[in-house]
Order: structure tokens, then C-alpha cells, then sequence
């Protein structure tokens, strides 16, 4: 027997000794549930580039309705607004009764009488019932000790997993670091004083005595914790909700990890480690596992009808409001009177066009662009332009894949100079500035070198104090630094151009993913996008989410360069895609803190002194100070001038130095004709597409398995932080404390935060996001959608599971929505249906 | 007759005062620009006071021994110099705040309770009177007191909050106890006249006041064992963080300043200054290097700090003290309001590799003799070499140690370490520049440094020895650690337990019933 095995043993005899529960499950069953929990856990990407993800996503196999109870069940958090908010909002959006029989109606049993204020009324009165997380040892611990043991191990959890996973803001960091995670942090606790000193007797001890890595642990926890497979399904997520930070940061190195085949079992290690937690309350506290299996055998795990009841009046609620919301978009953009339901294509070529990323910002932008010039023609397209590639900066110290998370870069670029000579000087004046200012840093903040610094340096920063307070009051475009020109390597970093057929092949799906085979205007803009935020922790989030989290500079600039290459240009005119002579792609960036789009790489063109190039230089600048006003205006901030609006990506102090994706609701591909005449409000993916060119529907796969989950992660994280801040969102800004440079605290400790925080999606007095579930809108025939879907299992479930919802507009001017199962209905003007799938069974109880 | 620019502390307060009362009761529409004008008129009357200074030298107002029902303001050296500081602190974080707490509907509140708590430093630092400097102690902490439960339901900020509080309390009676001696002693209440007799007053009652001095100013400025409340103090926005630690917590080290003539006649005290100063400065700083969160970190980098500047004034370098106080604010206040921007910083950092760099010890000897060429050079071109006397000396040796630090992280080829040693001349041009400057701008108001007692420089050789090898400590972290140096990186991370056992005390984590 193995010394592991031995410890564990004991342990386990020591435990088990003190509660008799029968009927564990199976060993094997207990690791699988551990891991199926591990993997229910939302990664949350490090600040470094904060991508948006859906925080659901572990529970998206089941429906909107069911996931919400089981979130709530396992502490996760809530899918749907507090019934007070739901009351007052129906009343102030003022539905008719009709929307909110017809959402009744799908529940039958009464639901389908309720009014309005009847609806708003019940509201009211089922505020106070709150669905509760079902409880831990902890939380019996606490019950029965008066000690808060929950709010001690998060704390202690965090205060561990800090300095565990710390990306380098400790100078000495934790020499357990290599370990895995249980395994280190079991070393450690089983040094720590700190427990005791908290009050838990023989803490270490008992630690000690715990088996050293995590399967021996759970293992043990199958004899020591019995519990039926049921339970243990929402005992194990209630676990790593509890550290649901920490967890998805481990769940994130997970992904990461099998992204390049490695394992991925850090989440679970942390279930672990929460898991040791109850171990060693069982165990310090003896008096404990009486009332714990007293609490098992009485504790309920259905909903009870109250609450049912309530959460089904919100649901009612919630999906009239979204319905209303749905049908002002569908009718105002699709169904308009004064438009004839089926436009004719554009024929005429236009002058210059201009392709944004997708992103909602983008959306206001264009819209202006297109009223300033008819000669100029937009198109949406996802920001990274279809190139997977990851950027090396100058001196090779670090690499960033620009690309959808979704992906694996395929490419590697780096930045260099124009000339060999040049990179080399760069390369080395880069080194030599990182290294200078590292010295820097340790003469700043290292142990007594940081009363030196004091001594001859603190003086100076009256200075810095001073002009970063004046900088924040005037408006000004600071433009992004960027690499001179970026050059495509190979795997040891050499230079090493793209192989022209790779170039040709690469350039052919850009474009016809944007479905831009015919009709080039003499100047084409790639246009990316970045954000210009300082000092701000979440200043990634603003980047672009198609570049995962950076600024979309580099992916532009390559695409116009290939775009431009005369052979590759031969190439494409081989496979039906003439695009004339006089053609010139041009890379640009859209900074959507000043709305200030830069062009890049001019002087690289064929043709650097055609007119065109300044004359959409000029446009570009006219609609930015447009939008800013429109902006301006939109957020009622009626005092801000535009000048104000630069000014938010200047100021240090500013918490709010744009809106980002705020009010996101709806994903449309189409044909930029069928939107181009209506203000969407900044609150719509815009993606072109011509299903008449979609040879096979490639292109349609394409959108709906990419952009369209991309898009529907981002919403759901906005729908998430807006429901449940306090869960799922990251609190308030003015007190986050950044922390291992992975993430932020909310104030001294506490668990690692994720989301958003709340300056981002309210304004002090108005929620700025409402939540709604996003609306896919396809410009295909409905059976096209349907065969993509009957592809793709996990894009179905989103539809499926009512996490989004699918309209399928028809050339003809029909609007069908998708009502799951693969089943359409047409919608008319007089309701957009948005039920499906409902169970029938239920009674409208206890009205 | 009076100057009338000594009534310009009076001026500061007043629009301080009035700015807490119209910001309490009015929308964050109005509150903001009130705020934003009422900081600029306060560092407005503090230029004033200075340009009256520069004119007519140091005023009191009204002029002594007079006073207003006890309460009387002066302009002096140190005055002026720790009342710009918060007027120029004051200026920022009102400034910061308009943004960052917009949208809020309790900023007219925050901005009204910033604006006391200034009001209550700038009381407290325009002292002429005993009275007046006690009321603005005790005014100062609570006041603060409002800013730290800003958001009154965060456990942590109750927590941190309440462990303050009764420490702070301790700290006001000390305070109160030393006044009442040095009243009885002296007979007035005037503090230029204490300072000008302490000498030749009795010995074991200076002692007496001395040590209770030492005792409010160690617990004002969160000295080891009892700095938990500071680490923990970061529950309330950024930037009361940024006043707290730029602002109010150097309140000890002003009030050494401040009876820098009585302190210098006790041995003990000074003793006590540069026992606690010195273990503070070497702990605090040494559990800094564990900590993971940018604020914590910042939060145990201010007590050493003020360890080090309690330390400078134990061996009766008053004046390096207050020059220590302002760089500190300035440095503080800025690395807490830009604490947003650690993200880039750490990933500057780990692109850097710093952290995975050895240093050889040959390397180290190198820095070492660098360093020490770089000191002696600028030192003998400043004939300021042997002009310290006793422990002061101690400074200088560990400015050298820490400018190792800074040289060992340039040990990365030649144009690195080039650039790296021409920084570290200059930063140390700087530092004789600024204390000559410092000296001049203090001559006379302030004691000289007199010779340590054996016991002193015995304890302070310690503590230099103890700097040195927290030094030598950061570079031998890099790579696998012995079982030994385990459970010091733990029990460091931990701060020593201290604090856990004092959260136990002051009730963490108990819940009110069941």
C-alpha cells in the first residue's frame, strides 16, 4: 500500500468514524459528477484581454427556465431580474394586457387571465420570495456555530488561489506554485496557522492527515460525505459556486489547456480543495455531522410552488417585455410601411467601401458614414477578417492571438520595421526599454529599494499627480502606438512571407464571407477596432472580442496587405473574383472610445496619393464628431458636449470611458439594403450576408457557429451582469483591487470577481442594458437554417433552450421565428410569436 | 501687528467647512463644482500662506500668546510644507472623484465628507495650540471614520473600520495624556513655546510626554504589531485609500515633527521611534513582497514607509523625515488613484523576466561597489559626506543598499546596465539636492541629530543588517525553496498571524444570531 493510500485510509477512518451515512456512490460516479461540475463552471478570461463569455454556458443544455431554478439551487446566481423591477418596468413600458395574456397563455391553468396590472400586482407581492442555494457544511457550521464559515473559507480560498495562480504582481511568489492545485494548496494549509488563529481548532492537523492530491481526496469525500447522485449534482456545483471566481480562472487555464491538447483538471482540484473545507468542519467541529445528516435527510430539493409560482410571473414578465422589445425592432426594421417588403439589391458600384467588425459600436458609425456619402457602401464582417493569427511584438516576449477564442491560431505575425536594419535597432531599443523599466519597477516597489525611491523620486510626483489631473479635463485623440509594419513568420520567428497559394486561399474566404465577390469600389477599408481607456482595469473589454480582447490593427493590416498583393489578386480573378486593377484595400482602426477611425499603412498602398484616400480620411472624421454627438445625446447626458466624450478615454478617473456593447440586442446577416434605413441605436450585430452567393450555405455555417455565438456570449454576459450583479457581475468599480494581474477583488477580499462591473451597464439612475435575450436574425430561407442547425448540435440548444432567439427573414418579406425542434412559424404584424416549447402541464397554482 | 496672511489656515478651513455643509445638502449637480471650487480655493489660501512666508517668515495667528478660546494657527516650516500636501492631495482626490464616482447617488455625500475630513487635517496641521491640535486628532479620525463606512454594509469595512476606531481612541489618549503633561510642565499651551523650552524642562516628565507622543504617533501611522486596520481599509473608493495614505496616516510622523524638540529629550522615546520604525519598516516591507492584490500590496508599502520615516526621526533626522512625508504622499496618492493600470504593469513585468532573474553574487558585489562609487562620488561632490552625525549616517547606508536593488535588475547587458547606472546617478543627485534642500529649508526650526546612545546605534546596526538581508532575501526567492524558507514565504504572506488573532478579538466573522 502506498503511502497515499495509507493516509488516506486513516482519514477515512477517522471520518467515516464520525457519521454512519450509508449509500455513497460509486467512486467512479463521484468523480464523474466532480468533473461534470468542473466543467459547468464559466471560464472567465484574465484582464489582460477580458473576453466576453457566456457565464450560463455550463448549463445551456437545458432550458432558460430549468437553468435558472438550478443556478439558483447551486448559488450560482439568477437568469431573470427581481420580480419588483419586472412590475414596475411592465408598467413603465407600458404593455397591453393582450401581450401578457398571450405570453400567459402558453402556461395555461390561469396564467393566460392575468393583466397587466394584475401581472404587475402578484409582482409585487411575491418580491420577498427568494429562492435559496441549498446549504453546505459551512452553512450548517455557521447555522450552529455563529461563525460565518462561508465568508471565511471564500476568503481563505481567494487569499490562496491569489497567490497560487498569481501572474507576477508578488515579487516573492508562492513556492507551491508548480504544483497542482489541491496538491499545493494542502502543502500549504497544512503549514498554516491562520485557521487556528480564525478560531478552528486542530486545523492543520486534520489537514495534514487529508490525502495530498485530489482524486484520493474525493475518494475519500465518496465515504466521508455520502450523498445520492442527485443531490451530489448540485451539492458539487453549490461547492465551486462558492469560489465561482477562483473556479472560473482555473476553468479558464482548463480551456486554454485542452485548446494546445494539455489536461484539464484544475477546476476540479479546486472542488477539491472546497471540498477538504467540509472535511475539516465535519471533523474539527464533531457536534457537526448529526445536524448535517439531519439537514440531508430533510432538505428539499424541488422548487416549492411558491416559488415556482413566482419565478413563473417573472417569466411571463420577462418574455413580454422581450416580445415587445422584438416586435418594435422586427417591425420597425423589416416590416416598415414606407419600405416595399422585398428592396432590390443595389446594382451601381459604389465609390469606397468600408468594412467594420460586427460589434454594435460599429453600427452608429456606419450608418452616419453611409448619410454623408451614398457613394460610400458598408459592410459588417467579424473584426478579426478571418485571419486566425497571433501577433509577436518586437522583441518576441510575447505573442497574442487576435482571433475568436473559438479559434486556434493558424498564423504567426510580428511587429517590425520597414527595414531589417530598422527592426533590429527597434528590436533592441524595445529589449532594452523593457529591461530598464523592470529595473525601474524593482526600484519603485522592492523592499528598501522603494525608501530610496522615495527619498529622490517621491517629490516627482507631485508632478504626475498634477498633469494627470489637468489631462482628464480636456478632450484630445491620443492615437494607438503601433508597430511601424508588421511582417508574417515562421514557427522560429523569421520573417517568412505567406506562401501565395495560402495568401490566395485566405483572401477567397474573406471574401466571400463578406460576401464581397463583385462590384469593388476604387477604395476598400478593413476596418478594426481598439478602445483608448487609461488606467482602467477593464480597459480589454472595450478591444475587440473577434480579436480576443485586443485591438483588431494587426489582423486589418495583414488582410490589406494580402488583399492588395498582385498575385494574389491573378489568383482570385481565377476563381470569379475580379477585383479591378484600380482596387486598393486599405487597413484602418476605429477607436470606439473617440469614434475616431485612423487609416494605417497608406503609404504601403499601390496608389498613396489617390484622392479617395483623402476624401474618406475627411468622412471619417466628419462622422466621428457626428456620432460622438449622437452619442453624447443618447446616454441623456444632456450637459456632455462631444469634446466630453474624448474626454472620458483621457481621464484616469473616468469609470465609464464608453458605453462598450451596452443595449445589445439583436444579430443580424443580411444584406446592408434591408437595414440600411433604419437607426438601430447602436444595439445590433451587424453581419453582411447574401444567401443568394452562399454556395452550399458555407458561409451561413460559418456566421451562425461563429459571430453568432461570439455575439450571443457577449450578450449574455451584459444579460448576466445586469440580472445578477452581485453573482455574475463584478460589483463596484470604485472598489476593485486588482489582483495576480488575472482579475479584480471587490474591495479588500473576497472572491475573485466576474463580469461586469456595475458602472458598465447602469448610470446611477437608469439601467442602461436591458435585459434581453439576443435575437438572431437571418436574411435565409428558413430550411437552410434548419439544416445548419440539424449540424450543429450545441448551436440548436442555444435556439432550442430559449438562451436566444431565431427569425428567419424571407425574401419575400416573411418573417418566420424559430420555435425550436426545427419547427418555424410565421410571425404576422400583429404579434411576433416568442413561445415554443413551453410545458403545458402546469397550473396557474395559488393565484 | 499680525500679518494678515496668517490668517490664510483660517481662510482654508472656512471654505473647507462650508463646502462639507453645502455638499451634505445639495444634488451631485451642484455638490461637484462646490467641491471642485472649494479644493481650489484651499490650496489657493495655502499659496498665500506660503507667499506670506517667503516674505515675512513664520506667523501666528492671533499672535501669541493670545489665542481664540485656545485655538490659534501658525505658518511654519512644517505647517506650511504638510498643509500644502493636503491641500494638493485634497485638490486631486476631489478632482478623481467627479469622475469616478459619477452616477452615484451618494456622491454629494462622499464629496461632503471628503471635504470635512480635510477640514478637519487642515485644523490639526495649522496648529499653534495644544487644543487645537488634539481637537483636530480627534477630529481627523472621526471624520475619517465616515469616509471608511462610505458603503456601511460591507462586513470587511466594519470590520476595519472598528479595529480603527478603538486603536485611534488609544491613540487620542495618549495624546491627551501628553498635552496635559507638557501643559502642566510649561504652563502654556502654545506648541513653539514648548518646543523653544523643552530643554531645559524636567527630564522624567519630558520622558514621560516624549513616550506618549511616540505612542499616538505609532498607532496613527499603523506600526507593526497593530497596522492590520490599514491593509484592510480598502472597502470605501480609491480615493480615500489615496487620502488616507497620502494625507492622514503621516499624522504621526508630523507630530514627531511637530515636538521634534521635545521627543529629542528622551532617549527612550527616540529609542522606542527607532525600534518600532525600524521593525515596522523591515516587516511590512518584507510581507509586501508576498501580497497579491495591488492595494494590499500598496497598504503594507505605506507602513513601511512610515516605519522608515518613524525610524529617520528616532535618530533625529527630522527634517529627512519630513522630506520623506511629502515624497510619500505624492508617491502614494498617485500609485493608489493609478492602481487601475496594474494590469499593464504586471504584464510589463512578467515580459520583462525580472522575476526568474538570478543575480550572482558576483553580481551582487558588483552593484554593491557601484553603488557605493555612485554614493561617495555625488556625497564628496556635495561635501556631504561626513556631515551627518551619529545614526543619521545609517540613512545613507541603507539609500545604498537600496539602490542595489534598482542596479542588480540592470545586470542585463551592457546598454541596460549603462542606462541603468546613469539613472541611478541622477535619482541620487536628486536625493542630495533635495536634502541639503530639505536641511536649509528647516534650519533652525528643527533640532540636530545628536549622537546615538550605544543601546541606539546597536539597535539601529540591527535593523540595517536586517534591510540588507530582506534585500539579499529578494533575489534568492527566484527557483526552488527549502522546507525552511517555505514557512517563512508562508508565515510572511500571512503578515505573522498578528493580524488574524487582533480580526478574532474585534469579532470577524461572528455572526449577530441565528
Amino acid at each position: 500500500m502506498s503511502q497515499t493510500e495509507t493516509a488516506t485510509k486513516t482519514a477515512i477512518e477517522k471520518i467515516v468514524g464520525l457519521n454512519g451515512w450509508a449509500n455513497a456512490v460509486s467512486e467512479t460516479t463521484l468523480v464523474d459528477i466532480a468533473f461534470k461540475a468542473a466543467n459547468a463552471v464559466a471560464p472567465l478570461w484574465p484582464l489582460e484581454n477580458f473576453v466576453a463569455s457566456n457565464p450560463y454556458l455550463g448549463f445551456v443544455g437545458e432550458t432558460f427556465e430549468d437553468a435558472g431554478v438550478r443556478l439558483t439551487r447551486t448559488g450560482y446566481g439568477d437568469v431573470m431580474m427581481s420580480s419588483r423591477y419586472y412590475a414596475e418596468k411592465i408598467r413603465a413600458e407600458a404593455l397591453s394586457d393582450q401581450e401578457i395574456t398571450h405570453m400567459g397563455s402558453a402556461y395555461g391553468g390561469g396564467y393566460e387571465q392575468l393583466s397587466v396590472d394584475e401581472l404587475a400586482r402578484e409582482l409585487e407581492r411575491t418580491n420577498a420570495i427568494k429562492e435559496t442555494a441549498i446549504p453546505t457544511v459551512a452553512d450548517v457550521a455557521a447555522q450552529q456555530l455563529g461563525i460565518d464559515f462561508p465568508a471565511m473559507i471564500t476568503e481563505s480560498i481567494s487569499a490562496w488561489a491569489a497567490s497560487h495562480f498569481d501572474e507576477g504582481q508578488a515579487i516573492w511568489s508562492s513556492p507551491w506554485k508548480s504544483l497542482p492545485p489541491f496538491t499545493a494548496w494542502q502543502a500549504e494549509a497544512s503549514l498554516d496557522r491562520q485557521l487556528e488563529a480564525c478560531g478552528i481548532p486542530g486545523a492543520r492537523r486534520i489537514i495534514r492527515e487529508l490525502p495530498t492530491d485530489a482524486p484520493a481526496l474525493f475518494h475519500l469525500a465518496a465515504e466521508a460525505v455520502p450523498m445520492s447522485e442527485e443531490r451530489l449534482e448540485l451539492y458539487f456545483p453549490r461547492l465551486l459556486s462558492s469560489i465561482s471566481g477562483w473556479a472560473g480562472h482555473a476553468r479558464y487555464l482548463d480551456w486554454e489547456s485542452t485548446q494546445h491538447g494539455g489536461n484539464a483538471e484544475k477546476t476540479a482540484e479546486l472542488l477539491a480543495v472546497r471540498l477538504a473545507w467540509e472535511l475539516l468542519l465535519l471533523q474539527a467541529y464533531p457536534g457537526l455531522s448529526d445536524t448535517w445528516s439531519q439537514e440531508q435527510s430533510t432538505i428539499n430539493l424541488e422548487q416549492s410552488r411558491e416559488e415556482r409560482y413566482a419565478r413563473r410571473l417573472r417569466l411571463i414578465a420577462h418574455r413580454a417585455l422581450e416580445q415587445h422589445a422584438q416586435r418594435a425592432l422586427i417591425d420597425d426594421a423589416f416590416r416598415n410601411p414606407d419600405r416595399p417588403t422585398s428592396l432590390p439589391a443595389p446594382q451601381t458600384t459604389p465609390d469606397m467601401q468600408a468594412v467594420f467588425c460586427i460589434d454594435v459600436r460599429s453600427e452608429r458609425l456606419r450608418r452616419v458614414l453611409e448619410c454623408e456619402d451614398p457613394k460610400l457602401e458598408t459592410r459588417g464582417f467579424a473584426g478579426f477578417f478571418g485571419l486566425p493569427i497571433e501577433v509577436l511584438t518586437i522583441d518576441g516576449a510575447d505573442a497574442d492571438a487576435q482571433c475568436p477564442v473559438l479559434l486556434e491560431p493558424q498564423y504567426q505575425v510580428r511587429e517590425t520595421a520597414k527595414t531589417a536594419e530598422a527592426t533590429e535597432a527597434l528590436r533592441s531599443k524595445t529589449e532594452n526599454k523593457r529591461q530598464v523599466g523592470a529595473a525601474w519597477r524593482t526600484f519603485n516597489r522592492a523592499a528598501v529599494s522603494s525608501f530610496a525611491y522615495v527619498e529622490s523620486l517621491g517629490l516627482a510626483y507631485a508632478a504626475r499627480l498634477a498633469s494627470d489631473t489637468v489631462r482628464g479635463w480636456f478632450g484630445f485623440h491620443r492615437k494607438r502606438e503601433m508597430a511601424p509594419s508588421i511582417t508574417p513568420v515562421d514557427a522560429c520567428g523569421e520573417p517568412h512571407g505567406l506562401a501565395s497559394g495560402e495568401k490566395s486561399a485566405l483572401a477567397e474566404s474573406v471574401l466571400r464571407g463578406m460576401s464581397l465577390t463583385e462590384r469593388f469600389g476604387e477604395l476598400i477599408a478593413l476596418v478594426g477596432h481598439g478602445s483608448s481607456a487609461v488606467n482602467n482595469p477593464y480597459a480589454s473589454r472595450y478591444h475587440c472580442g473577434a480579436c480576443g480582447g485586443h485591438a483588431g490593427d494587426a489582423n486589418a493590416r495583414l488582410a490589406a496587405s494580402i488583399l492588395n498583393d498582385d498575385a494574389v489578386r491573378i489568383d482570385l480573378r481565377a476563381k470569379g473574383i475580379d477585383i479591378p486593377e484600380s482596387t486598393q484595400f486599405v487597413a484602418a482602426l476605429h477607436d470606439t472610445a473617440t469614434d475616431q477611425v485612423s487609416l494605417i499603412d497608406v503609404e504601403l498602398l499601390p496608389n498613396p496619393k489617390a484622392p479617395s484616400i483623402a476624401r474618406l480620411q475627411t468622412l471619417f472624421d466628419n462622422a466621428a464628431s457626428t456620432v460622438r454627438l449622437a452619442r453624447a445625446r443618447d446616454h441623456g447626458v444632456m450637459d456632455e458636449s462631444a469634446a466630453q466624450i474624448l474626454r472620458r478615454s483621457n481621464d484616469w478617473s473616468e469609470v465609464r470611458p464608453e458605453w462598450g456593447l451596452v443595449g445589445c440586442q439583436a444579430f443580424i446577416a443580411a444584406p446592408r439594403y434591408r437595414t440600411r434605413h433604419v437607426d438601430l441605436h447602436g444595439r445590433s450585430f451587424l453581419h453582411e450576408y447574401d444567401w443568394k452567393r452562399d454556395e452550399g450555405f458555407k458561409v451561413l455555417e460559418l456566421i451562425m457557429t461563429a459571430p453568432l455565438v461570439v455575439a450571443s456570449w457577449i450578450s449574455l454576459q451584459y444579460f448576466a451582469s445586469t440580472v445578477d450583479n452581485r453573482n455574475l457581475g463584478s460589483g463596484d468599480k470604485t472598489l476593485h483591487n486588482v489582483v495576480s494581474g488575472i482579475g479584480v477583488l471587490e474591495g479588500t477580499g473576497g472572491d475573485l470577481r466576474v463580469g461586469l462591473p456595475w458602472q458598465s451597464i447602469h448610470d446611477g439612475a437608469h439601467y442602461l442594458h436591458q435585459p434581453l435575450r439576443l435575437s438572431a436574425c437571418i436574411a435565409a430561407p428558413a430550411e437552410a437554417i434548419t439544416g445548419i442547425l440539424m449540424k450543429h448540435e450545441s448551436v440548436r440548444e442555444l435556439f432550442d433552450n430559449q438562451w436566444l432567439h431565431l427569425y428567419a427573414l424571407e425574401d419575400d418579406g416573411r418573417i418566420r421565428q424559430y420555435l425550436g425542434d426545427y419547427r418555424w412559424k410565421d410571425t404576422d404584424s400583429e404579434t411576433v410569436q416568442s413561445l415554443h416549447n413551453l410545458p403545458q402541464e402546469f397550473e396557474r397554482e395559488a393565484v | 501687528m499680525t500679518p494678515i496672511f496668517s490668517t490664510a489656515p483660517l481662510a482654508a478651513i472656512g471654505v473647507l467647512i462650508l463646502t462639507a455643509l453645502i455638499c451634505r445638502f445639495s444634488q451631485p449637480r451642484i455638490a461637484t463644482p462646490v467641491a471642485r471650487l472649494g479644493s481650489f480655493l484651499t490650496l489657493g489660501a495655502v499659496v498665500i500662506a506660503a507667499i506670506g512666508f517667503a516674505l515675512h517668515g513664520s506667523a501666528q495667528w492671533p499672535a501669541a500668546p493670545a489665542t481664540i478660546l485656545g485655538f490659534g494657527v501658525r505658518i511654519d516650516p512644517l505647517n506650511l510644507l504638510a498643509m500644502f500636501v493636503v491641500s494638493f492631495v485634497g485638490v486631486v482626490v476631489i478632482n478623481f472623484s467627479r469622475s469616478y464616482l459619477d452616477g452615484n447617488p451618494r456622491q454629494s455625500v462622499f464629496f461632503a465628507r471628503l471635504a470635512a475630513t480635510l477640514a478637519a487635517v487642515m485644523l490639526l496641521v495649522s496648529s499653534a495650540t495644544l487644543l487645537q491640535l488634539l481637537t483636530g486628532w480627534v477630529l481627523t479620525s472621526l471624520t475619517l471614520h465616515q469616509l471608511l463606512l462610505f458603503y456601511p454594509d460591507r462586513p470587511l469595512a466594519i470590520l476595519a473600520a472598528r479595529k480603527k476606531f478603538w486603536l485611534a481612541r488609544i491613540g487620542d489618549l495618549a495624546l491627551l495624556a501628553a498635552a496635559a503633561l507638557l501643559i502642566r510642565e510649561y504652563g502654556t499651551i502654545e506648541i513653539a513655546a514648548i518646543n523653544t523650552m523643552a530643554a531645559g524642562g524636567a527630564a522624567h516628565l519630558n520622558a514621560m510626554a516624549a513616550g506618549l507622543l511616540v505612542v499616538a504617533a505609532l498607532l496613527k501611522s499603523a506600526q507593526f504589531p497593530l497596522h492590520g486596520w490599514l491593509t484592510e481599509v480598502m472597502e470605501t473608493p480609491t480615493p480615500v485609500s489615496a487620502l488616507l495614505h497620502a494625507g492622514i496616516v503621516n499624522a504621526g510622523g508630523y507630530l514627531m515633527i511637530r515636538f521634534a524638540d521635545v521627543v529629542m529629550t528622551s532617549e527612550t522615546a527616540l529609542l522606542m521611534l527607532i525600534v518600532v520604525g525600524g521593525t515596522s519598516a523591515v516587516i511590512a516591507s518584507l510581507i509586501m513582497l508576498t501580497q497579491t492584490n495591488v492595494k494590499g500590496q500598496l497598504g503594507y508599502s505605506t507602513v513601511a514607509q512610515m516605519g522608515f520615516m518613524l525610524l529617520q526621526c528616532g535618530l533625529g533626522a527630522f527634517a529627512s523625515a519630513g522630506l520623506h512625508l511629502i515624497a510619500h504622499s505624492f508617491y502614494k496618492a498617485h500609485s493608489f488613484l493609478t492602481s487601475g493600470s496594474a494590469v499593464d504593469q504586471v504584464r510589463e513585468w512578467r515580459l520583462s523576466d525580472a522575476g526568474q532573474q538570478r543575480v550572482s553574487a558576483g553580481g551582487l558585489l558588483l552593484t554593491l561597489m557601484v553603488a557605493l562609487g555612485i554614493y561617495s562620488l555625488i556625497a564628496l561632490a556635495a561635501n556631504a559626506l561626513f556631515s551627518y552625525a551619529g545614526g543619521v549616517f545609517a540613512l545613507g547606508i541603507v539609500y545604498i543598499i537600496g539602490l542595489c536593488g534598482f542596479l542588480a535588475r540592470g545586470l542585463r547587458g551592457r546598454a541596460v546596465l549603462v542606462k541603468v547606472v546613469q539613472h541611478a546617478a541622477l535619482a541620487t543627485v536628486l536625493y542630495f539636492t533635495l536634502q541639503a534642500g530639505i536641511q536649509a529649508y528647516f534650519a533652525d526650526t528643527l533640532p540636530s541629530a545628536t549622537a546615538l546612545t550605544p543601546i541606539a546605534l546597536g539597535v539601529t546596526a540591527l535593523i540595517v543588517v536586517a534591510f540588507a538581508l530582506v534585500a539579499l532575501l529578494q533575489f534568492s526567492t527566484v527557483g526552488e525553496q527549502s522546507n525552511l524558507m517555505k514557512r517563512i514565504y508562508l508565515a510572511t504572506r500571512k503578515g505573522f498571524y498578528f493580524n488574524d488573532y487582533l480580526n478574532r478579538i474585534a469579532g470577524a466573522y461572528r455572526r449577530v444570531s441565528n
